[in-house]
């Protein structure tokens, strides 16, 4: 096809890419000088880049097109600037939700813990029921068996809640049986 | 100083894009949206726009955008862009010689690999040294000569034909 071998073809490509140092041009230049093929094989190479300068013409864009580009890439680099500088501030606000929700979310469990069952129903003025934990054994109730004064006279334990809240009842119900016998030997008395 | 480097890079925007265009137009073909490699390219050096010297933007630009157009190349699936058809009507003879010039080089250029595309057009588009196109593709000087030259002799076989037909008239 070409009328030089692979090495001048190089050598000719590098000499009209102007990558060709002075010494080496000034031997390209000897030889083209007295190598008909080697100035064929030029003339060759130069109608092909003309040809594709042609294409590489084609390519170039239009002022139209070029103005069209600079105004699409203008516009995605202020939104992307306006994200940027929102970022900041939509995490700091992610930050203090989540730090409100954890807040909320811990309030919650510890007053969810708080609430033992026998609390609400174990105080009496006679007799009060209250769990006694420990590590290993399984929760006890405790009765208190109290004086009209208050103090503590006896505890009694149980081991379920139904017991505990029976034993009270029943104590309750003998104290109030034994204060109203009291009361009625009284007025007898006041009547004789 | 972040208005100001904001305002290097409106300023070389406006001062590269059509070059840029060009190039991607030259290394993606058909196969995907010239303007949309140089949007995606010169954005993603926008968000990190800190870290880059904007005053000498030319070579940071060009090697963003071969790279884009290099990475949406070797994606599997790509949609082909429709090729934009000039209105008809009688077109002078040169006109329409060059346009089928251009239509057979434009066909041939699609078939070269990636990289022969690339360095190809650095060096003949933009008229760029072995050494900066070495640089823009991340490649040594003699592989950048080598695929430039095989480039040439690929796109001299695929073009034979319609440099004999031109040869004879």
């Amino acid at each position: 096809m070409y009328p030089v071998a692979d090495h001048d073809l190089e050598l000719l490509e590098a000499y009209l890419d102007d990558a060709l140092s002075d010494q080496e041009l000034s031997a390209l230049r000897d030889r083209l000088a007295v190598e008909p093929s080697l100035m064929a094989a030029l003339r060759m190479l130069r109608d092909e880049r003309s040809s594709r300068q042609v294409f590489f013409q084609s390519i170039d864009p239009t002022p139209a097109e070029v103005d069209e580009l600079v105004f699409d890439i203008r516009h995605a680099a202020e939104r992307k600037r306006w994200w940027q500088d929102h970022r900041r501030l939509t995490r700091w606000a992610s930050a203090v939700a989540a730090c409100l929700v954890m807040g909320v979310a811990g309030a919650f469990v510890y007053h969810s813990w708080d609430k033992t069952p026998l609390r609400k129903n174990g105080e009496t003025p006679l007799a009060n029921v209250n769990p006694t934990n420990t590590v290993s054994a399984p929760t006890r109730y405790a009765v208190e068996v109290t004086d009209d004064a208050g103090n503590v006279m006896a505890v009694q334990h149980f081991d379920n809640e139904s017991e505990a809240n029976d034993f009270r009842r029943d104590l309750r119900l003998m104290q109030q049986r034994h204060r109203q016998a009291n009361h009625t030997m009284t007025i007898m008395n006041n009547e004789f | 100083m972040a208005d100001e480097t904001t305002e290097l890079f409106e300023k070389a925007v406006r001062l590269h894009s059509r070059r840029l265009l060009a190039i991607a137009r030259a290394v993606v073909g058909y196969r995907a949206s010239p303007e949309d490699v140089v949007q995606q390219a010169v954005l993603n050096l926008f968000e990190h726009r800190e870290r880059y010297d904007w005053r000498e933007p030319g070579g940071l630009l060009r090697r963003a955008v071969v790279n884009e157009a290099l990475r949406i190349l070797r994606k599997p699936k790509m949609s082909v862009v429709e090729e934009e058809q000039v209105p008809g009507g009688a077109m002078p003879d040169a006109a329409m010689q060059n346009r089928e010039m251009v239509t057979h080089v434009r066909a041939a250029i699609d078939k070269l690999p990636e990289h022969f595309r690339s360095a190809l057009v650095l060096c003949e588009y933009e008229n760029l040294s072995y050494a900066d196109i070495a640089k823009t593709l991340d490649a040594s000087v003699p592989q950048v000569k080598t695929w430039i030259f095989r480039a040439r002799r690929q796109l001299a076989e695929m073009l034979q034909p319609y440099y004999q037909a031109d040869r004879v008239k």
